[in-house]
């Protein structure tokens, strides 16, 4: 695993470094990469595709962390960028680029420990694959590629993000229950939904990044909201 | 030496005083109740071994009996609403107790000359008896209902025309009795059966009554509720909008600062003293309005502030983790509800916990158009019931977390309150959407 670090003081990097050091240490923590960056420029100029987590500072001389941010997430995707961050009136911003979380300077070990076991945990979710048939060809599929599930007379539908489906013979109560563990949730008995990919709700739907809106049914509703306000969290409800 | 009637009635009057002692000292009651109710018992107690010594005094044993079936009555009313019924089972186990007893040692034993003639005009025939017995049991009920009424009109929690119902019936039927009771001397063993079932048509009337009113006033229970709960919903609003204000005023104060600070400038090379006091002023205000910036909202900010000192009261920080990203399109009233109703909620749990274990933890996050607001705090308590409260007047209190729920309900989203190994947990999720962009 790939860790960036960007900022232009040098004394804030070897800080964050230190910190995921002493957690690689007390955790056991095997094969993390850390690479250090002092300009947003830096990092993009290393082609910024290998790493898995960013630890992006927002006021840096030159490019800015928002607009390195912006561009990073269009190489890669799936990246986890963590803010890093004195100034509050950037994270309105930082939050319409995706960011994962943020930390405020100066950052204690307390805060920084958790963000960094939240992301490692959301990371391994991401990576992890299913595999399926369909039309007798077999896919592995990220998990996190998956929008949402549904289900439709014997079919299980898997809606991707990049906008394919999958057709495959399976039942959606099965499906559901193995992918329960990666964040997934029911909205309704024929429809099991990413919540990473949720961007809102309301009383009986529930909004996806692309726009569309599942439908949630009343058994349904109490259970979903408690999972979904988990999810949000990070506590244990 | 003590005649039987008289022993039977205070051995009734005894039964009596122990039931409203196990009653205070174990039954599920509030802390006032429990010691009228053991106050109670212990006068009974105490009242009836003094009452079997001087026996003759049986007229004003009544009236004590009626005293204090008036303190138990209210004790009953100060607990929990079920406890109404157990009460009513007491009155009615004690006079039909103290007229069984009443009646089989009243026959068996030496009575005094006024007993004499009242255990005559009984033992003449049995529906006389029985007759009696009713009317002794109305009387009772008729009490127990008027003093129950009292507290309950007065607490919003039954309305006039149940109330005038609910004592009109039991005296309507006492006075029935009265004139059937005159009548009664009528030489027809008909006209005295015929009087019986009037009598037992009453009881019957009267239970159904109970039973009918009883169902009525809690439906209306739960509308006078709703009504107090929406009133304590909108007088919760008006604080925060006064805090929220107040609170926009300092940043105004801070806003102005700048130009006090040239002032001062320009005084100190003219009136060092002047200066002098300017700083102090500014000095004041800034120390008033200091408020630790968390969500970026002043109101929110300003209640966390205050909220974290009122946990420091009770010797608990709290810890909090509050991440928001993006703008807050929640009304900021609403949130202050809910996130004031979780931290008063929290800081009562955890002071009644031992120090060393107690600990308070708020989390509010957002992530796209979704607001999660969790608290945990550390209780003694086992069990949840919503519209509980730990406050000793019951009815007054516990509208707090369904106000959070109203609100909840209000922005599509939901709340989830738990008891689990010690730890109390809210969480609220709602739609970061303002209310009148939806449904």
């Amino acid at each position: 695993m790939n860790i960036a670090i960007v900022d232009d003081e040098k004394s804030a990097r070897e800080n964050i470094r230190s910190l995921i050091e002493q957690n690689i240490c007390e955790n056991n923590l095997l094969d993390i990469d850390i690479s250090c960056f002092s300009s947003g420029e830096e990092l993009l100029a290393s082609g910024g595709q290998n790493f898995d987590i960013v630890y992006l500072d927002i006021d840096m001389d030159g490019q800015n962390g928002i607009d390195v941010s912006s561009q990073i997430s269009q190489i890669k995707r799936d990246m986890i960028i963590i803010f890093v961050t004195s100034y509050d009136c950037y994270t309105k911003e930082a939050f319409r680029n995706n960011a994962f979380q943020y930390l405020t300077k100066p950052v204690e070990k307390v805060d920084f420990d958790t963000d960094f076991a939240r992301a490692l945990e959301a990371l391994k979710k991401k990576n992890t694959r299913i595999k399926i048939i369909s039309n007798n060809i077999e896919y592995s599929l990220k998990m996190d590629s998956i929008l949402y599930i549904e289900s439709k007379k014997r079919l299980a539908i898997l809606h991707m993000r990049e906008g394919k489906t999958y057709e495959c013979y399976s039942r959606l109560s099965d499906l559901g229950e193995r992918l329960a563990q990666y964040d997934f949730a029911f909205t309704h008995k024929s429809f099991c939904v990413n919540l990473n990919a949720v961007v809102g709700f309301g009383y009986d739907m529930l909004e996806l990044e692309n726009g569309e809106k599942i439908p949630i049914s009343r058994g349904y509703r109490q259970e979903l909201k408690r999972r979904i306000n988990i999810f949000l969290s990070g506590v244990e409800i | 030496m003590t005649s039987g009637l008289v022993t039977g009635y205070f051995v009734a009057l005894l039964a009596f005083g122990v039931a409203c002692d196990v009653f205070g000292v174990f039954g599920r009651t509030n802390k006032r109740a429990k010691w009228l109710l053991s106050l109670t018992g212990v006068a009974a107690l105490a009242y009836s071994s003094l009452a079997i010594l001087g026996a003759e005094y049986i007229f004003f044993a009544m009236v004590g009996d009626f005293i204090l079936l008036f303190c138990a009555s209210f004790a009953f009313d100060m607990s929990k609403s079920k406890s109404a019924l157990c009460s009513l089972a007491l009155v009615l186990f004690r006079a039909l107790a103290g007229y069984c007893i009443y009646e089989i040692l009243g026959l068996f034993s030496v009575a005094s000359e006024t007993e004499m003639i009242f255990i005559q005009i009984l033992a003449e025939n049995v529906p006389i008896q029985i007759f009696y017995g009713i009317i002794w049991v109305f009387c009772q009920y008729a009490v127990f209902k008027f003093c129950l009424l009292g507290k309950r009109i007065k607490n919003n929690t039954i309305s006039a025309k149940y109330a005038a119902f609910e004592v009109a019936v039991p005296i309507i039927s006492l006075i029935i009795l009265a004139i059937c009771g005159a009548l009664i001397n009528a030489e027809s063993e008909i006209f005295q059966i015929l009087i019986l079932v009037v009598a037992l048509i009453l009881v019957c009337a009267n239970i159904a009554m109970s039973v009918v009113f009883w169902r009525l006033t809690q439906g209306e229970n739960s509308l006078i509720l709703a009504q107090k709960q929406m009133d304590e919903l909108e007088r919760e609003r008006k604080n925060y909008q006064k805090m929220i204000s107040a609170s926009m005023r300092s940043n105004k104060e801070m806003h102005d600062l700048k130009n006090k600070l040239f002032a001062v400038n320009s005084y100190i090379d003219e009136d060092i003293d002047k200066a002098k006091s300017a700083l102090s002023d500014i000095c004041d205000s800034i120390y008033q309005s200091q408020v630790v910036k968390f969500t970026g909202l002043n109101g929110l900010d300003t209640l966390i502030n205050v909220k974290e000192k009122d946990a420091e009261k009770v010797g608990v920080n709290i810890k909090k983790n509050i991440k928001i990203f993006g703008d807050i399109n929640i009304d900021e009233i609403d949130l202050c509800v809910v996130v004031g109703n979780l931290l008063n909620n929290a800081i009562e749990g955890v002071a009644e916990c031992a120090k060393a274990d107690a600990f308070i933890q708020l989390n509010i996050l957002t992530k796209a158009n979704m607001l999660s607001i969790v608290v945990k705090n550390s209780t003694i308590s086992t069990t949840f019931e919503l519209g509980a409260s730990t406050k000793q007047d019951n009815f007054q209190h516990g509208f707090g977390l369904q106000n959070v729920l109203e609100i909840a309900d209000k922005y599509a989203g939901s709340g989830i309150f738990d008891v689990k190994d010690g730890i109390f947990t809210s969480s609220v999720l709602l739609q970061n959407m303002s209310s009148r962009d939806k449904r």
